[in-house]
């Protein structure tokens, strides 16, 4: 596992990983991460692949929220959302973690992706989360261009957060 | 054989020093990949060497069968597996398990597409240690825009010996299925 990209996420509500090598099997996405507002109730990362903005992206969730199991899907999606992170409704210095795996990421068929989030708050005040995701990506495009960012009103990362990109090599 | 040096770095950045054509520690390093284009029972790693602290094995696979899949190890096939689930469907979430299973569930009922591949992450922790018994936990992704589920397995294999073979079955008989398996190894610490 080699590092592609890293990316400093302060004072910016996005990032864009371009002209991602096509020479590895997997890739795997690494970000930690913690809003600059806490606006948005329940702040999260929205992620695109290829520019693309149809509505191609859908996702079958299993959380814990707090205290309490659920389950639910979304379909038809223009981007793979519910990557829940910290904001500043939370303690100061709690960032969330949040994990990617893309298998066959430049196979000309659909992508099935892994996803886990860990946010988590000593708080019993606050929400936190446990997630595990599958998403479909519902493209035969390789996957040369990742962005990321942050949802529902789009505010800023938290100072130190980041994203790390890796390749797996074949 | 390659001639190796240190590995250096620009002026400046602050650099772990390792030697080239190694593989620094904790990174993954693929062990072997199967591909899958036909119709078969299972996927087989054998000749696993004992040189890693930890395996890890990537499965992106479509297939046209809804069916589960197990792990053997080592072909050992007595009851000495058991499994705890946690799965998500879109609309509930439920949980089993199963004891003094002959294989090693990996995932339950998966309905596979002939289109849309199934990912699973499965990590087998301290596979070569010859005192412990061995755990694993699988991560199974398979959505499919309206259907398919999201589940975590937890697994135990009752037995001390190093793994060495690994077979991937369908658990149902020879199918049709298509993808790839690919293991890799991790590498313990200093």
């Amino acid at each position: 596992m080699q590092p592609i990209f890293t990316r400093n996420l302060s004072g910016s509500n996005q990032a864009v990983f371009l002209n991602i090598p096509q020479t590895y099997t997997d890739l795997k996405l690494v970000v930690s991460a913690r809003a600059a507002s806490g606006t948005d109730t329940a702040q999260g990362i929205y992620m695109q692949f290829n520019s693309d903005g149809s509505a191609i992206y859908s996702g079958t969730t299993l959380r814990n929220a707090s205290n309490a199991a659920s389950a639910y899907r979304s379909n038809g999606s223009n981007a793979f959302l519910e990557f829940d992170i910290n904001s500043s409704n939370n303690t100061a210095n709690n960032y969330a973690s949040v994990e990617i795996y893309i298998p066959n990421y430049t196979s000309n068929s659909f992508k099935q992706v892994i996803a886990e989030t860990a946010k988590e708050d000593n708080s019993s005040n606050t929400l936190t989360y446990n997630i595990l995701r599958a998403n479909l990506f519902r493209s035969n495009a390789p996957i040369s261009i990742i962005t990321i960012g942050t949802n529902i009103s789009a505010p800023n990362f938290a100072t130190h957060s980041t994203a790390t990109l890796y390749g797996i090599s074949k | 054989m390659a001639i190796r040096r240190f590995s250096t770095a620009e002026p400046g950045v602050k650099s772990n020093k390792f030697w080239d054509q190694d593989t620094a520690q904790g990174a993954m390093e693929p062990i072997a990949q199967v591909i899958a284009r036909g119709t078969s029972s299972n996927m087989t790693f054998s000749s696993i060497p004992n040189s890693y602290r930890d395996l890890v094995l990537v499965i992106n696979a479509v297939s046209n069968s809804t069916h589960s899949g197990n792990l053997i190890f080592n072909f050992v096939s007595g009851g000495v597996y058991s499994a705890t689930f946690v799965r998500g469907d879109g609309a509930s979430v439920t949980s089993s398990r199963v004891t003094a299973s002959g294989a090693g569930p990996l995932l339950t009922n998966i309905t596979y597409s002939t289109t849309i591949p199934t990912s699973n992450i499965i990590h087998i922790n301290n596979y070569s240690n010859t005192s412990k018994f061995k755990t694993y936990i699988s991560r199974n992704s398979a959505d499919r825009n309206g259907s398919g589920e999201s589940q975590i397995v937890c697994g135990l294999w009752q037995k001390t010996e190093a793994i060495t073979e690994i077979i991937l079955s369908t658990g149902s008989g020879s199918i049709y299925w298509t993808g790839t398996a690919t293991l890799y190894g991790i590498k313990a610490g200093a």
